[in-house]
């Protein structure tokens, strides 16, 4: 689609309305096309070149055009999701597989259909993946569940050829490593909740909702309800038969952008419970809803400039007031767990003045909240419990700036751990104030022009046994 | 750290076809994707990156790929997706949040900001749909289809958003 077209097109069809919008449409088209793909191309050329000298030496040109686009995939990947079904992206085509799939009995005690038990012994494992392999560099999710047990998403290119993603288990804190993903799985992104080592839920933004009950080594598959998409939704489980999920219309159009559903069978049917109404948010302006049940019918849901609760397992949502000034300061919450009737969540602020991250808390199933943290820059922050809560932020390039609380936020202790030089923090998670694993990803070395090509980013899951002062790569 | 390639199961003359079909895409879709981005977010930076993970993401699945399709309408979707999705979940945490410029010079960019301040005033899909319609040329029921909406919407929000244009 050249320029010139696109202006000839524009001004066939702005015959009828006034100059001045099609001037503004003509500007915008004009300044638009000063994003060229030429300098892009060059640029992923030159990363490649730069990022792996090896290539530079290859006589063949192809190859180092293939390789330079795998690389832009490869920290893409991590970054920002690979997903590469054409149903994720094609709205017609993923409308009518959801159809077809609702269609099916997802639970059939009589006969299921073929395709219910994807996985059905483990001598059929969804990969090639042996256990006890190792986790890997490319980790972009995790979640450490207690002393022994913890999942990881990671690609495994030398395994999935392609970069498919994976999702590992551990039952030894990170020693060794077991493929869990369903078969068929291809979402870089999915929405993930384990509630112990046997019972997760694995929820593809296109759908369907993967469960298992046996620390994933068979999968069964439930399709969304037609009109919603797993994007940008969230998951909580109060029991392995009981759980919510919060998911998105897929059409710009809906009436009811946020639907709460609820199973009491553990993912293998959905019943609509109700609707959360949530503020319209800018795309890019900060993190999705959170949602998290203390009990199956206590619940919050966390999202751009508001905070929901329910009192009744998700039929009715009231705003709850929280002790900061919404509005423009109040950006969104990055972390929303739920202890019984102790929630907490850390939201970020970004006004002008004083953007920073803090954290609330609740001790009545969210009904209440109280500050129990000052606002600070913190990168990241773990809630271990109802009263152990940690927070890291970076300091400089090879330290780690550790607050911890023991009480709810009453004391704060602080301390300074090393990381692995040039790389930074990605994500954390703790089971103690002193056992947690982190994610440590590349620091980017482009340089800051939006013409970057995405840099890789590997992931390195890291533990520690000493409130992250000092980490250990996971093999 | 070694960058790690992914395995490419691929001949020399597939990767061949491959690549060259991926670049022609890439030179006739790159501008309605990346306007397609640009309106949705209003913001040039994070257009360019959406545009560019789009085109990741065909290359990705390039093996899967009918490349005698349009690959136009999936790469809009594709860039609708990550601009309204988790794209930003990158983005979600403090410190995290890029400092980036645009490649745009003093005078482009002050142009763009003039521009975007008039295009704030429109919804994203208002933008969106202008964007694919009467810059990109696509027809409604296109647009549509990219957007995840109707055409009655689609032609609904270009006119609202010719209305708000015209009085910006």
């Amino acid at each position: 689609m050249d320029d010139q077209s696109a202006g000839n097109r524009r001004n066939d069809r702005g015959g009828s309305v006034n100059d001045a919008a099609n001037r503004r449409i003509g500007e915008w088209a004009d300044l638009s096309a000063m994003s060229r793909p030429a300098a892009v191309n060059e640029e992923v050329r030159r990363a490649v070149l730069v990022a792996a000298p090896e290539r530079r030496r290859s006589r063949q040109p192809l190859a180092g055009l293939a390789a330079a686009v795998v690389v832009v995939l490869v920290a893409a990947g991590l970054g920002f999701g690979l997903a590469g079904r054409p149903s994720s992206v094609a709205p017609s085509a993923s409308s009518s597989a959801a159809a077809s799939e609702s269609e099916s009995p997802v639970v059939s005690p009589a006969g299921p259909p073929s395709n219910w038990w994807l996985s059905p012994s483990p001598s059929s494992a969804p990969s090639a993946l042996p256990s006890g392999a190792s986790v890997g560099d490319k980790v972009w999710q995790m979640r450490r569940l207690d002393a022994t047990n913890g999942w990881a998403l990671s690609e495994m290119p030398a395994v999935a050829g392609g970069g498919a993603p994976r999702l590992l288990l551990t039952n030894d804190a990170g020693t060794t490593w077991r493929d869990a993903t369903p078969a068929g799985e291809t979402d870089y992104q999915p929405t993930i909740e384990f509630i112990d080592a046997d019972h997760g839920w694995l929820l593809e933004t296109d759908g369907p909702l993967w469960r298992t009950a046996d620390g994933g080594r068979t999968w069964r598959k439930t399709a969304l309800p037609a009109g919603r998409t797993g994007m940008s939704a969230a998951m909580s489980f109060v029991s392995p038969s009981t759980g919510f999920l919060l998911l998105s219309a897929n059409s710009a159009k809906s009436p009811e952008p946020w639907v709460v559903y609820r199973t009491n069978d553990g993912g293998a049917s959905l019943q609509r419970a109700g609707t959360a109404t949530l503020p319209d948010q800018p795309p890019m302006s900060g993190p999705e809803p959170m949602m998290a049940f203390s009990d199956p019918l206590d619940g919050i849901v966390a999202g751009w400039q508001a905070v929901l609760r329910t009192q009744d397992g998700g039929a009715h949502w009231s705003t709850v007031s929280v002790p900061v000034s919404f509005g423009a300061r109040y950006s969104g919450v990055y972390q929303l767990r739920a202890f019984g009737p102790n929630v907490v969540l850390v939201a970020y602020l970004d006004g002008a003045t004083a953007p920073g991250a803090t954290t609330y808390a609740s001790g009545d199933a969210g009904r209440t909240w109280r500050s129990a943290a000052a606002i600070e820059i913190i990168d990241y922050s773990a809630i271990v419990d109802g009263q152990t809560w940690l927070q890291l932020g970076m300091h400089g390039t090879e330290s780690v700036h550790i607050r911890v609380t023991r009480d709810a936020g009453a004391t704060w202790t602080s301390s300074t751990g090393s990381r692995p030089a040039g790389r930074h923090v990605m994500a954390v998670s703790f089971v103690s104030a002193t056992d947690g694993w982190a994610i440590f990803q590349v620091d980017s070395t482009c340089p800051p022009t939006s013409m970057c090509p995405i840099q890789p980013e590997n992931g390195q899951l890291a533990q520690t046994h000493d409130g992250g002062v000092t980490w250990q790569v996971l093999p | 750290m070694p960058i790690v390639v992914p395995a490419v199961p691929a001949t020399a003359a597939s990767m061949e076809s491959h690549k060259r079909a991926f670049e022609n895409a890439y030179t006739e879709c790159w501008m309605p994707v990346f306007r397609l981005a640009l309106a949705w977010t209003n913001d040039w930076p994070a257009a360019e990156e959406i545009a560019q993970e789009s085109f990741s993401r065909l290359w990705v699945r390039r093996s899967s790929v009918d490349w005698s399709e349009p690959m136009l309408p999936w790469l809009l979707t594709t860039a609708r997706h990550l601009a309204t999705d988790r794209f930003r979940r990158l983005r979600r945490l403090l410190g995290q949040l890029p400092a980036v410029e645009t490649t745009l010079d003093l005078d482009q960019h002050a142009r763009w900001l003039d521009i975007r301040a008039a295009f704030s005033r429109l919804s994203p899909l208002e933008r969106a749909a202008l964007a694919l319609t009467a810059v990109s040329g696509l027809d409604s029921e296109e647009a549509a289809t990219s957007l995840g909406t109707t055409s009655a919407a689609v032609r609904s929000a270009v006119f609202r958003a010719r209305r708000k244009l015209e009085d910006a």
